[in-house]
């Protein structure tokens, strides 16, 4: 009776998962005439054949619409972050047109009053690398896009733990290591902003144009005016190196 | 008559990977253009233009993974502009403006008009949570199988199984559990 029980179960098997092949080919639009006639006929009289096509078709727009609905999140999340960025931005557009006036004025200025400490040119001349990673790792609970949001809303203390722990989970992103350099030198903590940034300048990746920018920013407001032309003076000097050339030379210029 | 730039071959390709951040790089380059057009076709506000286009773009990966969106013979944008007009029309019908202040001669229309934004019914949400508890490898194999439409060939090959047969065992298994836990739930529902 138990050999016999599990020959008929055995037998269910194969035949569901003839089924299955069946339905699954069907689904796909890769029966033969023949096949079709088959699934087409027996859908009309089989309840449980009918139940399992029912059953695949729900599996396959289930799976779509999850990967709709996650899919809709981070476009949502994009959309914010649009709008987040947009006051900060517009911020540092008026104060980049502040830092060129003041470095013009300072220019006119220059011959009757005393020039500006290297550090406050070195922080006028400072905006935050804008942020172009925009990432979507997953699986990593929120940390990937915490550290993104406190970077557009200018809260570097927070942003700098959440790059912290990234760089722990990725210690070769040369970018994180760009992204936590500029943080450490917005919250004024020069050096320690040199020591990340200048992990990204040593390299040939084409973030080391503003690493080398914010490294001599740094230098500026440690006071270190003569590696701070070093490096301003290499920047100004490299082919397609926009717009850290321009800027470069701009506070070069500016120095004493 | 234009064909997608290297930009869009690009993120089309990563699309067909399943790479999402493509869908956002898309949407941020698009997003000015896009959302203007629908503010003046259709009278929207930013808001719900911006969801209009977020549902073109759920459009276009969803039928790119499903492998409805082969070679264009336009843009990738123009073909954005054409499922925003398709979308537009069945869901602003009544505020429509002006239906031809963009030429869109050139897109490829007929898919555009058939792809569509999956839509989770009732039975849907509830398989969906299903999906999620079974977890892994059960949910990697359907949705490769039944979302990705790969080969159980091609399965096996990225989730290093030692053969397609191996697969369609696993498949079937899971489908097994899935339709227990999907039973059980609708008896004390």
């Amino acid at each position: 009776m138990g050999l016999e029980n599990e020959i008929t179960k055995a037998i269910l098997i194969v035949e569901e998962n003839k089924d299955l092949e069946l339905l699954d080919r069907y689904l796909r639009g890769m029966l033969t005439e023949e096949e079709l006639a088959e699934v087409t006929h027996r859908l009309k009289d089989d309840l449980g054949f009918q139940e399992q096509l029912v059953f695949l078709q729900t599996v396959q727009t289930s799976l779509a619409a999850q990967v709709a609905e996650d899919l809709r999140a981070e476009l949502r999340l994009e959309e914010e972050l649009h709008h987040r960025t947009q006051l900060p931005t517009r911020f540092w557009w008026a104060a980049a047109a502040t830092v060129l006036l003041l470095l013009a004025v300072g220019l006119i200025l220059r011959q009757a009053l005393t020039p500006p400490l290297p550090s406050q040119l070195a922080s006028a001349a400072f905006s935050p690398y804008p942020n172009v990673l925009h990432s979507t790792l997953r699986g990593e609970g929120n940390t990937q896009f915490a550290w993104e949001l406190h970077y557009a809303r200018g809260e570097y203390p927070k942003a700098i733990k959440e790059l912290e722990a990234l760089l722990d989970l990725h210690p070769d992103s040369i970018a994180l290591y760009l992204y936590t350099g500029v943080c450490h030198l917005a919250t004024e903590k020069p050096k320690t902003a040199s020591s990340y940034l200048e992990r990204v300048a040593s390299t040939n990746d084409p973030l080391s144009l503003p690493a080398k920018w914010y490294l001599a920013l740094s230098e500026l407001q440690l006071e270190q005016v003569g590696p701070a032309k070093e490096l301003l003076e290499g920047l100004s000097l490299l082919p397609n190196a926009a717009p850290y050339d321009r800027k470069a030379a701009e506070l070069l210029e500016a120095l004493p | 008559m234009k064909n997608p730039t290297p930009q869009e071959l690009e993120w089309l390709q990563q699309l067909r990977e399943g790479q999402h951040t493509a869908a956002r790089e898309l949407y941020r380059a698009y997003r000015p253009e896009m959302l203007s057009w629908l503010r003046r076709e259709f009278g929207l506000q930013e808001a719900d233009a911006a969801d209009v286009f977020q549902e073109c773009i759920i459009a276009l990966v969803s039928g790119v993974q499903r492998g409805k969106v082969d070679a264009l013979q336009c843009t990738l944008k123009t073909f954005l502009f054409a499922i925003a007009k398709n979308l537009g029309r069945k869901h602003f019908r009544h505020i429509q403006r002006n239906a031809n202040t963009l030429d869109l001669s050139e897109a490829d229309t007929l898919i555009a008009e058939g792809l569509e934004v999956p839509f989770a019914g009732e039975r849907e949400q509830y398989l969906m949570q299903h999906l999620e508890a079974l977890g892994d490898p059960c949910h990697s194999v359907l949705y490769m199988y039944y979302y990705r439409q790969f080969t159980h060939e091609v399965i096996a090959d990225r989730l290093g199984y030692k053969s397609a047969e191996v697969v369609k065992t696993q498949k079937s298994r899971c489908l097994g559990q899935l339709r227990q836990l999907f039973g059980a739930g609708k008896r004390n529902n």
